[in-house]
């Protein structure tokens, strides 16, 4: 019997049908994955398994079995008995999916609560043995302790503990490592890989490819409410049937060398680069050209209560006309320091940054600010770094006065901008928040080049947007930089992105770095050992 | 925490709850707030056109008539037609809301600007101010300057002014802080525009709607204020049509003719309840962008 | 670090008052004796200056008064000539009862309405908020008359004054519990919303709890705490309506001592009670300080690091 059966799944808001005929099979001890991007209707899927659409959903299907019981029309009184007993549920970020207020050992304790007559002296002793089971040190201090008051990777433990409280057949994996730092995800995808070595049925929900390959024995790939490719992990990964599928396999940057495209036409095949290879030469290929942008030897520290914090320490960079330098780590490694330093938007406390060999970081703003337009910027979040009343088209033409300032030339036309970034003119016209994210990342672009800079600093550009999206923006990037001879500092935590665009990268651990060079020297035959476990952890396709 | 940054919040709060409009239909509360904020406005420019009967005409015959068709809210003491002298009161009643308002507004404004670009020694000056003022609530600073300055209209509207002036100062502080440090105000400097520029095209434009929500929202609150005070006896007195003041004569035949306080209240109700739908409604739009 | 803010605070109150007080015209002398109009002789104005210290220079004066305070001594009534701390000592307490019964009252309408507001569809949803814009549109003294016209002259089952007995506390309690209510309510729902679409909730729901069990193990909890930290704000706002309130009701207590003070420019009862209200108003503050920090573990943290 298999744990879960249901066929011809759909669902509606109003008028308005998301999920169009899903049908799914998990047994025992397998592990389903559906993969798709925002939109796609995939979590809205997973809720549905539980009775948990949503407010005003309207879910139909053909057959929808847990276990063998049909649980098409059930009552909320007899879901409420499924949730929790037959089938847990793990969601993203246990920060916000555990309750903030409650002890997580409370929150554990609630199906065995709801769902068991225990005697709370046994309730106990069972949270403290899942704490166990997830790999919680001292079960019996984190059992008092709230969700902000543990790591990470340690709330996300405490969050799959809840779930799996009363072994639960069925568990539902709802981006369960989205947000998490890789060497935190490649730990807690091991943990779901021992629940389903123990029998436990796992249905993973995710956007991330990288992530599905490394869990699922069957994938199921859906694109706007619809499954459109399903099948063994291996058939689907190495031989995909569908064009998107294809797609989103070419977008994953990781092991995917330098300059060749990522996004794919519908119909092209995968190896074959979009565009030929680079017609300006990279950095790599013109040493001897003097650094744009140099840190020697800067830090920056902050004072927190207790003391100061070294959020840049120590740090020297050299960015050469042309050129990608790619500064990688995880949360809190400093990262963003190095870019408000490089934007001149703070000053460091000990060395300097230059500009082009001239001072910029030990200038007053008054002499700085004329040299500004040198210096380029975009960040993860687009939307927030546009001023809200103002329409694509002003924030352009805004941007473009700056270049035009002092150097005689004309200021780019907006359309002309607009469309060096694939937008047509009349984006021009509307406002940021009714774009799509891409599309603002698009303006983004537009406006840091609207300047005409020499330097670019991008910021966790693409973190934000779906595989296909990232795939697009990180093709556009590459593209102008070869057109423009473009200095880039390219920040990211996503080690298969900085890979795929740099020339040279630094990898950053509590503000210092601890290894640099030329990209494929670092990653191929990393000398540090955070660097190889970075490498190590970097979820990549294995099909 | 002030009544006013209370009002403030919650408007914004629900601004942000409310389902986004299928159409853009007005909803029918702010419909209702505007009609019945122009009809205010018709009452203070041209009472003259609302009203029924010449309001202080006396006829000692009509005194104490309960609400009816001739004389919709009733009559007074002395037979004058009490919605006439409520559409009579309402330019005295927003003039001192008014006023109050933009003392409050003014020195908030100075103090909340000073905090906000006066660097960090005159900020937590300005802070330790506001909080020391905060200590005094409610009417409390309003009642310690009508001491000092004696009872009248006048000292009521002033007292007003600064008793929400702290709340004002605040409120203000925080807006101005969080569009400075906005990331939009950030990539406006790394693109190397000046101060100036930044503070014309970005800073001001943004502060200005949620200002002007401010202060829809704080002529009602002062509105009520002044009344209580006149209520109280320290602010317009009787015969003045003052909503307040009326509330104060009023108060005298309260078990027989209940009339008298309860329609000039229903104006003061009516007049807080719609500046705060209002509020709603523009800080909805400025969110939507239009 | 609380302690220190909250004695700042109270000193800068003293110090705002007097100053102020000083910049009423007039001589204070004759005020004591009755104002302008009473013709008091010269040796009398004389020995009330000595007796009130207005003989000596102000910056004398104000240490005194500073001294004087910390020992718990208010001065002089000018209209009474009994000691301030005695006529307000024997008023606080039933003005704190009024304050701390409506406070409760108006926790319990607010929760009330806010738990049924939400969840249950649009229509109540929007009762909800326009029950809530209403009772916070609602000044006091027209509420007050509005209830005595109806319970009390209508229905007769409430006394339109205070009598000292219980029933006589109800309508003045209403009074000032049905606009703050509203006001709670309002920030109640918003946050009540807000906690309902968090995932938490959906964690919860997912391990087969009932819509009940998450109101009462989470949201609720999470919609109390801006009405926690906000009931600082909310005792000081009830205690400047007890001005109003106290009036018409014809209550013995410190709002109508305040305001028959404020008639008369009794300037050390005024003092006095503003001196009162501004202390109640700082504890309550530390107090709800210490409450938010006990309900939510997160405020503690901040606190810590």
């Amino acid at each position: 019997m298999p744990l879960l059966d249901i066929a011809g799944l759909r669902v509606a808001f109003g008028d308005h049908e998301v999920v169009h005929g899903v049908s799914l099979r998990i047994d025992a001890g397998e592990c389903v994955a559906i993969v798709g991007e925002s939109g796609s209707g995939k979590s809205v899927t997973a809720r549905a398994l539980l009775g948990m659409a949503g407010a005003g959903a309207r879910t139909r299907s053909d057959r929808l079995q847990v276990l063998g019981r049909e649980l098409g029309d059930a009552s909320e009184r007899i879901w409420r008995d499924v949730r929790g007993r037959r089938v847990g549920l793990i969601l993203q970020d246990a920060l916000v999916s555990l309750d903030p207020l409650r002890p997580i050992g409370r929150e554990i304790d609630d199906p065995l609560r709801i769902h068991e007559r225990m005697p709370p002296a046994a309730r106990r002793a069972r949270v403290l043995e899942l704490l166990a089971r997830v790999g919680m040190p001292d079960p019996e201090f984190a059992a008092g302790r709230r969700s902000g008051e543990l790591s990470g990777g340690l709330r996300q433990r405490a969050l799959i503990a809840s779930a799996l409280a009363l072994d639960p057949p069925l568990v539902i994996a709802d981006e369960p490592t989205t947000a998490l730092d890789v060497s935190v995800q490649a730990r807690i995808l091991s943990l779901l890989g021992e629940i389903r070595k123990a029998g436990t049925g796992i249905l993973l929900i995710s956007h991330d490819l990288a992530v599905v390959s490394r869990l699922a024995d069957r994938i199921l790939v859906m694109r706007r409410g619809e499954v459109i490719e399903e099948g063994a992990a291996d058939d689907v990964l190495g031989s995909p049937r569908e064009p998107y599928t294809r797609a989103l396999i070419a977008a994953v940057p990781t092991d995917r060398p330098r300059g060749t495209a990522l996004a794919v036409a519908r119909s092209a095949p995968v190896a074959i680069p979009e565009s030929p290879p680079a017609v300006v030469p990279t950095g790599s290929d013109a040493p001897e050209r003097p650094p744009l942008l140099r840190f020697d030897r800067v830090a920056k520290g902050f004072s927190v209560p207790g003391g100061r914090l070294l959020a840049v320490d120590d740090v020297s960079l050299e960015l050469r006309p042309g050129e990608t330098l790619g500064l990688v780590g995880e949360s809190g490694s400093g990262k963003t320091t190095v870019a408000r330093l490089a934007l001149g938007l703070t000053d460091p406390d000990s060395g300097v940054v230059l500009l082009d060999g001239e001072a910029w970081s030990s200038r007053p703003e008054r002499e700085r600010r004329p040299m500004r337009r040198r210096i380029g910027a975009i960040y993860q979040d687009a939307l927030s770094s546009f001023d809200p009343r103002w329409s694509v088209g002003r924030i352009l033409a805004d941007a473009a006065s700056v270049g035009a300032r002092g150097t005689g030339r004309p200021a780019p036309r907006v359309e002309d901008l607009l469309d060096q970034v694939g937008l047509v003119a009349s984006v021009a016209g509307r406002r940021p928040l009714n774009l799509s994210g891409g599309q603002r990342q698009r303006v983004a672009i537009a406006r840091a080049l609207a300047a005409e800079p020499d330097v670019l600093i991008c910021d966790e550009p693409v973190s934000a947007l779906d595989v296909t999206i990232q795939a697009q923006i990180l093709d556009l990037l590459d593209r102008l930089q070869r057109r423009r001879g473009l200095a880039m500092l390219f920040i990211s935590h996503d080690l298969g992105v900085v890979r795929h665009m740099s020339d040279h990268v630094a990898v950053m651990r509590s503000g210092r770095i601890v290894e640099s060079g030329g990209t494929e020297a670092v990653f191929a035959e990393p000398r540090h050992p955070y660097t190889a476990q970075l490498v190590a952890d970097a979820p990549r396709l294995t099909p | 925490m002030s009544e006013l940054e209370l009002r403030q919040t919650t408007v914004e709060a629900s601004a942000e709850h409310l389902e986004p409009r299928r159409r853009r239909m007005p909803r029918a509360g702010t419909v209702l707030a505007v009609a019945f904020v122009a009809f205010l406005a018709v009452a203070t420019v041209a009472p003259s056109l609302v009203w029924t009967q010449d309001p202080n005409r006396i006829a000692a015959a009509d005194a104490f008539e309960s609400p009816s068709l001739a004389h919709w809210f009733g009559t007074d003491e002395s037979g004058r037609d009490v919605y006439s002298r409520v559409i009579a009161g309402t330019a005295t009643s927003l003039l001192i809301g008014v006023s109050a308002t933009l003392i409050g507004l003014a020195l908030g404004l100075v103090l909340g600007v000073l905090a906000s670009f006066g660097g960090r020694a005159l900020d937590f000056g300005v802070g330790r101010v506001i909080e020391v003022l905060f200590a005094f609530p409610g009417l409390l600073l309003a009642l310690l300057v009508i001491v000092v300055a004696g009872p009248g209209p006048v000292t009521a509207t002033i007292a007003v002014g600064l008793s929400t002036a702290p709340g004002y100062a605040r409120i203000i502080r925080g807006q101005l802080v969080g569009i400075r440090s906005s990331h939009y105000v950030e990539a406006a400097r790394v693109l190397g525009h000046s101060p100036g520029r930044i503070l014309a095209r970005h800073l001001l434009p943004n502060a200005l709607v949620p200002l002007f929500v401010l202060a829809t929202l704080g002529v009602g609150q002062a509105i009520v204020w002044a009344a209580a005070l006149s209520y109280l006896g320290l602010g317009a007195q009787p015969p003045a049509a003052e909503w307040g003041a009326m509330l104060a004569a009023g108060r005298t035949y309260l078990a027989t003719a209940p009339w008298l306080t309860v329609f000039p209240g229903l104006m003061i109700v009516g007049t807080t309840i719609a500046t705060t739908m209002l509020g709603r409604a523009l800080t909805r739009r400025g969110r939507e962008g239009r | 670090m609380l302690a220190a803010g909250a004695v700042f605070v109270m000193w800068a109150v003293a110090t705002l008052t007097f100053f102020a007080i000083r910049l009423i015209p007039g001589d204070p002398a004759q005020a004591i004796l009755g104002g302008p109009g009473s013709q008091a002789s010269q040796e009398a104005l004389d020995q009330v200056r000595r007796d009130y210290g207005l003989d000596r220079p102000l910056f004398v004066q104000y240490l005194a008064m500073l001294a004087r305070l910390v020992t718990g001594d208010l001065g002089t009534s000018y209209a009474l000539r009994t000691p301030v701390a005695d006529l307000l000592g024997g008023q606080l307490g039933g003005t704190m009862l009024l304050a701390v019964l409506a406070l409760l009252v108006a926790w319990v309408l607010a929760l009330g309405l806010s738990l049924w507001s939400t969840g249950r569809g649009r229509v109540a949803g929007a009762v909800g908020e326009g029950v809530e814009l209403a009772a916070a549109a609602l000044p006091h003294f027209w509420l007050a008359a509005v209830l005595i016209a109806i319970f009390s002259t209508g229905l007769g089952w409430f006394p339109p004054v205070a009598t000292g007995t219980a029933a006589g506390l109800v309508l003045p309690v209403a009074t000032l519990a049905i606009p703050l209510a509203g006001f709670l309510a309002q920030v109640m729902r918003e946050s009540l919303l807000d906690a309902m679409q968090q995932p938490f909730v959906v964690s919860a729901r997912a391990r087969g709890e009932s819509t009940t069990g998450i109101r009462l193990r989470h949201t609720i909890r999470h919609a109390s705490l801006p009405a926690i930290s906000l009931s600082g704000w909310a005792l000081g706002w009830l205690l400047s309506g007890a001005v109003v309130v106290e009036t018409i009701f014809a209550m013995p207590g410190l709002g109508r001592t305040l305001l028959k003070a404020v008639t008369l420019r009794d300037v050390p009862v005024v003092t006095g009670v503003v001196l009162l209200v501004a202390l109640v108003y700082v504890i309550m503050t530390v107090v709800t300080d210490v409450a938010s920090r006990l309900a939510d573990p997160r405020l503690r943290q901040e606190g810590a690091r």
